[in-house]
């Protein structure tokens, strides 16, 4: 499945296998959970959520590290 | 499908207990666990005057709401908020009028001091690129706001250091070995306090900044969103492990903090701290040396 990342101001696509969770996708960009929240389409969701085909994916840092 | 013990769809997971939180869910745990903080340490009592540091950030707007949340039903106890305008380029403005809009709605007094006034230069001008700038600031701020508590006539000064920042804070202390700013360190700091310090209380001390991150945005209050521009020191190489030692083990955070309030009256013991003796020859404000920190790095020619 294929789905929008927006982090940091920056769009892009990703595929991920088909039942990844958000918190897959945080290891697949090597982001730590601790330090983003997730929005999937607009709703903020637990990373443990599973994330579908063409979904659009907000991180939102909770603060910048370097 | 995962969900909240209530039944709806949930907005958090949080792995140290394992639980689900709605939106509801999260935003009651959140007001109860503040609320128990204030309790069980008695950060506030009948009769105080509580000075909020507020920057505009999302952890002194949580800590302001919740205070004001929690003071609605108490006609013995104000509440004012200050904020330091530090002189830090565009970011500082930015979050100034959030601050200044989220007193306006809330209906809370809201001082402004600044750098400029107070030491004649604002912060971007006293560092010009240096790397410590994080020192000059922290200093600066901390003596302001003391200050401006002690001219409103607070008797206790709030701000909004969260779980990540105190745990940040121990381990920086004791890897810099300073044994006598870890032994100030604790929910309420310098109380009873020495003559000119106000105490200091942090009621969201037992809170994750993920979760105070959360709570603003669900709140609708000022989020994540501008950073300061000027990041350095040990502190955010510290974050960065500590956050990888969290995602590994789940608690470790907490598990830091508890273990060094435990060891605290132990430390404060060896390092036979007994709040700051003596006034600062040059600004009369309390200090532990001859000159405190702040003429040394602000008030010197």
């Amino acid at each position: 499945m294929k789905v929008q990342v927006t982090y940091t101001g920056k769009t892009k696509s990703l595929t991920l296998k088909e039942g990844s969770s958000a918190q897959d996708l945080l290891e697949e960009m090597g982001i730590n959970p601790e330090i983003v929240l997730v929005k999937q389409n607009n709703e903020i969701v637990p990373e443990t959520e599973l994330l579908s085909d063409k979904d659009k994916i907000d991180l939102i840092l909770i603060k910048r590290i370097v | 499908m995962t969900k909240c013990k209530c039944g709806r769809k949930p907005v958090y997971f949080r792995r140290y207990e394992g639980h689900y939180y709605c939106k509801c869910c999260f935003l009651s745990m959140i007001e109860k666990k503040f609320n128990k903080t204030v309790g069980k340490y008695r950060l506030v009592q009948n009769g105080d005057h509580i000075v909020v540091g507020l920057s505009g950030g999302k952890d002194s707007s949580t800590a302001l709401y919740l205070m004001n949340r929690l003071l609605q039903k108490r006609e013995n106890v104000s509440l004012t908020a200050v904020s330091i305008d530090e002189g830090i380029g565009t970011y500082r403005p930015k979050t100034l009028e959030l601050a200044k809009k989220l007193c306006k709605d809330l209906e809370v007094p809201h001082k402004l001091y600044s750098f400029q006034k107070e030491f004649g230069k604002p912060l971007d001008k006293k560092i010009k690129g240096s790397k410590d700038a994080c020192t000059f600031c922290g200093v600066g701020r901390r003596y302001l706001l003391n200050k401006a508590s002690r001219e409103l006539g607070a008797t206790k000064l709030c701000v909004g250091h969260n779980l990540d920042d105190e745990a940040q804070s121990v381990l920086m202390n004791l890897l810099r070995g300073d044994l006598l700013r870890a032994g100030r360190m604790g929910t309420i700091t310098e109380n009873p306090a020495p003559k000119g310090f106000i105490p200091r209380i942090k009621p969201l001390r037992f809170i994750p900044e993920k979760e105070t991150a959360l709570y603003a945005i669900l709140r609708g209050l000022p989020s994540p969103g501008s950073e300061c521009p000027n990041l350095g020191g040990l502190r955010p190489e510290i974050r960065v492990f500590l956050n990888e030692m969290e995602q590994k083990r789940a608690g470790t955070k907490f598990a830091l903090l508890e273990s060094f309030d435990k060891l605290s009256p132990f430390v404060q013991k060896a390092v036979q701290y007994k709040g700051p003796l003596t006034k600062c020859k040059k600004c009369k404000e309390p200090s532990s040396k001859e000159v405190c920190k702040t003429c040394e790095l602000w008030k010197s020619a």
